[in-house]
């Protein structure tokens, strides 16, 4: 039924402990989407307000990012897939925008990329620095192996507008839905006060190499896990 | 073969196929063709700026991601197939603009008296910045009644404020 990554053993990230795993894929995606994929791994982390050294980052990054780069962007082969992916899925990129270019525009309709707190300014620092999209939740809500496959009727990802069409593409476990393609978690599977762990979740998209669905993914974990470990030796969270 | 027909027309399925078509060949072929078109989609992006007014944004509803239909992807790929040509007319058009620019220019360079008062700025050749040409005259209005002319190159964008 499900798509296991079988060749390879869980690849140790730079944080430690954790493992990239790969996700599962419904059968009809996989035959429709060849290289459409969910990579993850846990990290032990809670919400936290975001170190110096992330804001600073996050300036940085902000100061790469100029009209012209999110012009070329458009050609690079990373965000072009995922162009690619949302237009095959009937989503028009230029209204929907892929995750990447909806933070570049905002990016450059702000003047800078505004530190929302952990595990968010990590979010953003990860699919800007690839590309790749990337999302977080709550890994102890997580139950078994999250994945892709069609929303099946009257699922939802709760609230007022979570509610789902019939064939929509978004990520699940085996509880039921997890959050949409563009990164909007489920109420009750997003990071919250009594978050403890988080599953960081990326799609992968055809094109788009290995390397870089793994960078996405330690880059999160590595923040996520060094602003846990500063704010308990600082403590003064907030969000 | 008669036969055949009558046996088929009593059973109730006349000439009726018995297995579904197999769609994958064409769905492969369509997604291939929605990639390639997008890539050239991103060229014409990225080649266009930084000029404006040119329409890239495709004429298809944006709808949940979903598996599509043949139907579907048909359209997805004729609007954009349609986008693509139509900008790549568009910027061969601006180019036949920028191109009679540019040659303004020489003329204006060489014979400023010809071009009394034209002013060309980059967004007319195409090019990022607010650079322009103005042909105005010599030592104001002695020059306008000496017919001494020359072309006046601005430095670039005003400061900030």
């Amino acid at each position: 039924m499900c798509k296991h990554w079988s060749n390879a053993p869980p690849r140790a990230s730079a944080v430690g402990q954790q493992a990239i795993q790969q996700g599962w894929v419904a059968p009809e995606l996989a035959a429709e989407f060849p290289g459409l994929d969910v990579y993850w791994l846990t990290v032990e982390a809670r919400p936290v307000k975001t170190p110096d050294a992330v804001r600073e980052r996050m300036r940085y990054l902000a100061g790469r990012i100029t009209g012209a780069t999110v012009v070329q962007s458009r050609q690079d082969t990373v965000p072009w897939s995922y162009r690619v992916l949302w237009r095959r899925l009937g989503v028009d990129p230029d209204t929907d925008r892929t995750p990447v270019e909806e933070l570049m525009v905002q990016r450059l309709e702000h003047g800078g990329l505004p530190s929302r707190g952990m595990p968010i300014d990590a979010i953003v620092v990860a699919t800007l620095e690839t590309g790749v999209p990337v999302l977080v939740a709550d890994a102890t809500k997580l139950s078994g192996v999250p994945g892709l496959r069609p929303a099946a009727a009257g699922e939802s990802l709760g609230g007022a507008e979570g509610m789902l069409r019939t064939g929509e593409v978004i990520y699940a476990d085996e509880r039921g839905p997890l959050a949409r393609l563009n990164g909007e978690v489920a109420i009750d599977r997003s990071v919250g006060d009594d978050t403890t762990a988080m599953a960081i979740c990326a799609l992968a998209a055809a094109a788009v190499s290995q390397i870089e669905i793994d960078e996405a993914l330690w880059i999160a974990a590595d923040m996520l896990d060094t602003a846990g470990r500063l704010d308990e030796s600082n403590p003064g969270r907030t969000q | 073969m008669i036969d055949v027909l009558e046996r088929s027309s009593a059973a109730g399925h006349p000439l009726q196929p018995r297995t579904a078509p197999d769609e994958r060949p064409a769905r492969r072929a369509l997604h291939g063709q929605i990639e390639r078109l997008e890539r050239d989609l991103a060229k014409l992006f990225a080649t266009s700026w930084p000029r404006k007014g040119l329409e890239l944004t495709v004429d298809h509803p944006s709808g949940r991601p979903r598996i599509r239909d043949l139907g579907e992807l048909e359209q997805i790929r004729d609007a954009l197939a349609e986008r693509v040509e139509d900008a790549r007319r568009d910027l061969r058009e601006r180019h036949a603009v920028e191109d009679a620019n540019r040659r303004l220019i020489d003329d204006m360079l060489r014979h400023p008296e010809d071009h009394r008062w034209v002013r060309v700025s980059n967004a007319d050749i195409g090019e990022p910045g607010c650079h322009h040409w103005h042909v105005v005259p010599r030592w104001g209005f002695i020059g306008m009644f000496a017919n001494w002319w020359r072309v006046k190159i601005s430095s670039g964008c005003p400061l900030a404020t």
